[in-house]
């Protein structure tokens, strides 16, 4: 039968089931789980600000329901302490920064570095993928979004729909897609935000470290911050994830922000696309294009 | 037996429960997570986090949830965890490859027919947000309401993504080109 044919009904016949090997492996995992939840070992290791905050991915529950409820707490580390609200305010108001996103495969060049300019309300991606290597620059300002592939130098500008202008234009404001919430206001009720010393090896000297933790749907989603005291701008953020198969939580992402100004966001554009003429007629975005932020 | 009784009896430790639920839900579960991760291999692992989670969390559990909703909206959460962790933050350039079949190669564990494997590969040929909305629609039964929900998202662009994917999805199938 064709599945074009009646498309749905296909989809609904779909069907992947597990062999009972892969039946046996998992459950064995969840009874050991569930084992460990009823005899109570659960507890939350949420040490005081000389100490690192750690959760073990076994513990998640229990430490959903200590934070439940508590809403924003603030622990200090002697001198005054910086407020979960102060650090993202200063991320919304800076005018111009740029954001490197690092994957534990590669620590050492990012994956992706993003610029922003919010007064020109510009947005350049460089995104590495294996081989591939790509610009895309938002012009939300001239409803402009150009791409460039350097290894096969291919260059292509298409004119933004609506739509796709004005979420490239909110894309820039807020925080940036550093967390998975748009704005300060929208910090999740519940969440921690606790100091935390990071210790010799923090990657960070003379910064302040904080944690910030909630749950989401029975699942602790933890991001630690190193800001800098003065402009309380967060330079790096980290966001830990549950790994199951080390029964610990790895970090699975680092971000690092640094102010950056119009004249090097200019300059760059300028080297990988050249310079704008925008007497230039564009052909519309193609439907692919449409909504191709991705910030989260 | 209802989801207050299934919940209840975890509470006590009672694995029999767990495996009911484990049993019940598990190939639906896996279906939706082949069709978005397009890997069977990352779709069992994540469906092995979410069984072990949901077993850990068990104490803190409210008696009243909508179990198939609660391990749905766990398992979508932990889809997208992969989707940054393998891509975080990316923008979505077309040129790149188009990703493979989900059911290539020789060693995969799970088992799928011939329909599958070619809805799959169509299915795989769209953006993520419109296949999450198809498969949570048509395979997990949520209704656009609740996939709204989960979503954090109008019903409208809800059903937006739900017709345009379709759309697509008719065209992959039948060859025809897009305009």
């Amino acid at each position: 039968m064709n599945p074009a044919d009646d498309i749905t009904d296909a989809i609904r016949r779909m069907h992947v089931t597990t062999r009972p090997q892969t039946d046996r492996r998992i459950l064995n995992e969840a009874f050991a789980a569930l084992d460990a939840a009823v005899a109570g070992d659960g507890g939350l290791s949420v040490s005081g600000p000389s100490r690192i905050f750690t959760l073990r991915f076994g513990h998640i529950a229990a430490a959903a329901v200590l934070i439940v409820g508590l809403g924003l707490l603030i622990m200090t580390t002697g001198s005054r302490p910086i407020a979960v609200q102060e650090v993202l305010r200063a991320v919304e108001q800076a005018p111009n920064l740029r954001i490197a996103r690092y994957t534990p495969d590669d620590m050492t060049q990012p994956a992706q570095s993003v610029w922003v300019s919010r007064d020109r309300k510009l947005k350049l991606y460089d995104t590495r993928d294996g081989r591939h290597r790509a610009y895309v620059l938002w012009d939300a300002d001239h409803g402009v979004r150009s791409f460039r592939q350097p290894a096969s130098d291919l260059v292509a500008r298409h004119a933004m729909t609506a739509e796709s202008r004005i979420r490239a234009e909110r894309s820039m404001t807020g925080l940036l897609g550093l967390l998975p919430f748009d704005d300060a206001n929208a910090v999740p009720a519940g969440a921690q935000w606790v100091a935390v010393d990071a210790g010799p090896d923090s990657p960070v000297a003379d910064a302040r470290t904080y944690d910030l933790t909630w749950t989401d749907s029975g699942q602790t989603r933890r991001y630690r911050f190193y800001v800098e005291p003065r402009e309380k701008l967060p330079v790096r953020i980290e966001r830990y994830v549950a790994d199951a198969a080390k029964g610990a939580e790895t970090m699975d992402l680092a971000q690092v922000i640094t102010a950056s100004n119009e004249t090097e966001i200019q300059s760059l554009i300028y080297s990988v696309f050249g310079p704008y003429d925008p007497s230039i007629e564009l052909p519309p975005t193609p439907p692919a294009f449409i909504g191709t932020p991705s910030d989260y | 037996m209802s989801d207050e009784r299934f919940i209840a009896r975890l509470k006590t430790g009672d694995k029999e429960a767990l495996r009911q639920i484990y049993m019940q839900y598990k190939d639906m579960l896996l279906t939706v997570a082949t069709s978005m991760l397009r890997d069977v291999h990352a779709a069992e692992d994540v469906l092995q986090d979410v069984f072990v989670s949901f077993a850990s969390g068990v104490r803190s559990l409210d008696v009243r949830v909508n179990l198939k909703k609660y391990l749905m909206t766990c398992m979508v959460n932990r889809v997208r965890d992969r989707f940054r962790r393998k891509h975080p933050h990316l923008v979505d350039i077309d040129e790149t490859d188009p990703p493979g079949s989900p059911m290539d190669g020789p060693e995969h564990s799970a088992m799928a027919d011939e329909e599958t494997k070619r809805l799959t590969q169509a299915m795989a040929t769209l953006p993520d947000e419109q296949r999450e909305t198809i498969v949570l629609h048509l395979s997990a039964g949520l209704t656009f309401r609740e996939i709204a929900e989960m979503q954090d998202i109008s019903m409208s662009t809800v059903q937006g993504r739900y017709r345009y994917g379709l759309d697509k999805l008719r065209k992959a199938l039948t060859g025809e080109q897009e305009p």
